[in-house]
């Protein structure tokens, strides 16, 4: 009988089994556990490659395999041929009407994030029963497992001062020209609650542990295990040659069966469909909030109750540089977040951030459908007015008004119930008018919105006195369910505008400490 | 089908190699993306000798997921992943005054051009439509 296993390979899973190895407990995980189904390293950069040899299996596929997700309005990332694995689906079950995006991948959606890894500020904790102290330490572990890269500038108060931050990377020109204009209006931008500064992200400037230096490749979206970028499989990988974890692969955790003296993990294997069942004294989920709540309701063979689930509404807002019309491309820039943008929001009071994106990684003909022109003059703007924009991603806090409901049909499949209803247009006038106020062109009939990013959670709320069958202690405990732990995100109840992913790591492992301290 | 689909290929690119696979391939993608319904209407419209920008500017406006533009992005995406396309869509030095602005003019032609387009389309469109019922 296993002392602890652990569902899930994602960054939750992978952040437990990093805290009980410092405790020198081995768990097991069970994953699915797809890889990438062929390994391949480009060393050159995205634009010389595309000048010096055909890239269409690179870039598009044997069997144009970019397309297939088109319909499910992936984000291009996802798309890409050797990122399949990343949400290559095992079929054991369906969600109907939804867009949802799940991952069997070892290391989960981690393999496809934007590598921004920043804590919550104090008053983003206010909606959630624990606060910045509880996870501080474990944000420290983090932090020096990862080599978080950054600057302590005007964003430390919401991000956390950190005494060590690893070189940060390279801006781009355009971010150069932004971060200037704020520098000469910074007093005036400040009094008016809008902050810039450097991101937080597992990438650096230099190397660190096994991870290498940004190369400024513009693989991002191409190279999966790209070797500069942090993922929780590198930790994973280090923890599993060192003899800390046990693993199996090739397994899908349908649902646990409790006993007297043990819990039972019932798994299928993917390949065969058979059942495999492992014994536990505590099982710990971390399958991702989707999968997480959907073993919960098999378990408790509950194909009625509605489970919430909530996300991150975003904004993207165009930005041009109308004096870098002309420019050649830069084709050397980090093809991700160059800045983050902070400012309070009047009409949520709250905390609201941006990202400043480089539109380098993509595929360029993915942009073919946004200019509002012909197709001929839109390759035109491609190639002319492309350059010289960025795109301001701003994520908002979950709101109960675009949040939906998942559950469990009799037939194993989930259910999504939406009721989703549009950004509201001052939201998206307010993100505009702020960024107007750094000094760049930006316009809202430009501006779209999207109900998500891919930050799902609230499906199991941790509160201090939980009362509801799917509700979970400060502890994470289930209640009513002992020992069995929720690890993901979907024990934050509300999702705050700073990405939640180091928060989730740093709340899974302080969840794996308590239990760490009781064995 | 195929036909179809090489006639809008060779309105826009060159230098595509395997042209025979690439086409088989679309094709089968579009089968899958789109019903059936939607890829006869596709090959209908390229039968009737439709200006097919014209038309993929007009359905982009009215719904952001069709037949035609996914055709467009595939064909598009397929030329960019060719070394001898790269100019197509990487400005690789400083571009003069006079080409920037000789873009936006014709742009801006174009776009009075396609919206004019758009209004006969419109009505060949409705009148398709009623034919179908």
């Amino acid at each position: 009988m296993y002392e602890i296993i652990i569902v899930g390979s994602g960054p939750s899973g992978v952040a437990s089994a990093l805290e009980f190895s410092k405790n020198n407990i081995k768990p097991l995980i069970l994953d699915v556990g797809y890889k990438v189904e062929e390994e391949i390293e480009k060393k050159e950069n995205l634009y010389s490659l595309k000048e010096q040899k055909q890239t269409t299996n690179f870039l598009i596929g044997k069997n144009l395999e970019y397309f297939k997700k088109h319909k499910q309005q992936m984000p291009a990332k996802l798309k890409s041929p050797f990122f399949h694995f990343v949400t290559k689906d095992p079929n054991f079950f369906s969600i109907i009407n939804s867009n949802i995006i799940t991952s069997y991948a070892k290391g989960g959606l981690a393999n496809a994030w934007g590598n921004g890894l920043m804590r919550f500020s104090e008053n983003e904790f206010e909606e959630l029963p624990i606060k910045l102290n509880d996870l501080l330490p474990f944000y420290k572990k983090l932090e020096d497992e990862i080599g978080i890269s950054g600057l302590n500038d005007d964003l430390s108060d919401f991000f956390g001062k950190l005494d060590i931050l690893q070189e940060p990377l390279k801006r781009s020109k355009k971010s150069k020209i932004i971060y200037k204009q704020y520098i000469k209006r910074k007093e005036l931008l400040n009094k008016k609650g809008i902050y810039l500064g450097t991101p937080r992200l597992g990438v650096s400037n230099n190397s660190f542990d096994t991870r290498e230096q940004c190369n400024y490749d513009n693989l991002e979206f191409w190279q999966p295990n790209h070797k500069s970028f942090y993922n929780p499989s590198m930790t994973f990988d280090k923890l599993y040659k060192a003899n800390q974890l046990d693993y199996q692969d090739s397994l899908f955790v349908d649902r646990w069966e409790r006993f007297p003296d043990r819990i039972e993990v019932i798994a299928y294997d993917i390949n065969t469909k058979k059942e495999v069942r492992f014994k536990t004294k505590k099982l710990l989920l971390g399958a991702g909030p989707l999968n997480t709540s959907r073993i919960v309701l098999k378990s408790k063979k509950d194909f009625s109750s509605k489970l919430p689930f909530i996300d991150n509404p975003s904004i993207q807002v165009p930005i041009f540089f109308p004096r870098l019309i002309g420019s050649p491309m830069e084709t050397d820039c980090f093809g991700l977040t160059q800045l983050n943008l902070i400012y309070k929001s009047a009409i949520l009071n709250k905390n609201i951030i941006g990202s400043l994106l480089e539109l380098s990684s993509p595929l360029r003909s993915e942009f073919l459908g946004r200019f509002p022109l012909g197709f001929t003059d839109n390759i035109n703007f491609i190639k002319y007015v492309l350059p010289n924009m960025m795109v301001c991603q701003i994520f908002l806090p979950s709101m109960k008004d675009l949040s939906s409901e998942i559950s469990l049909l009799e037939n194993g499949n989930i259910a999504l119930n939406s009721s989703l209803s549009d950004i509201p247009k001052s939201l998206k006038n307010e993100a505009v008018k702020k960024l107007k106020a750094l000094g760049v062109m930006a316009y809202e009939s430009f501006a779209s919105s999207s109900s998500g990013s891919i930050h799902y959670g609230g499906t199991l709320p941790m509160t201090k006195n939980p009362s509801s069958p799917f509700e979970t202690s400060i502890k994470g405990e289930l209640f009513q369910e002992k020992d069995i732990f929720i690890l993901d995100g979907s024990n934050f109840g509300s999702i705050p505008a700073t990405n939640y992913s180091l928060s989730v790591m740093a709340n899974s492992m302080r969840i794996s400490h308590n239990i760490a301290l009781n064995l | 089908m195929e036909s179809c689909i090489l006639k809008i290929y060779l309105m826009n690119f060159n230098e595509i190699s395997n042209v025979d696979y690439y086409i088989k391939t679309i094709c089968k993608e579009l089968n899958n993306s789109f019903s059936q319904q939607e890829v006869d209407l596709l090959v209908g419209w390229c039968n009737d000798k439709v200006d097919l920008i014209a038309l993929e500017f007009h359905l982009r406006k009215k719904h952001k997921n069709n037949i035609l533009s996914f055709t467009f992005l595939m064909l598009s995406s397929l030329a960019e992943s060719i070394p001898q396309n790269q100019h197509m869509y990487v400005n690789k030095f400083k571009a003069s005054i006079l080409t920037i602005f000789k873009v936006f003019l014709i742009a801006f032609f174009n776009l009075i051009i396609y919206e004019l387009k758009r209004l006969f389309l419109v009505r060949q469109i409705k009148e398709h439509a009623r034919c179908m019922k």
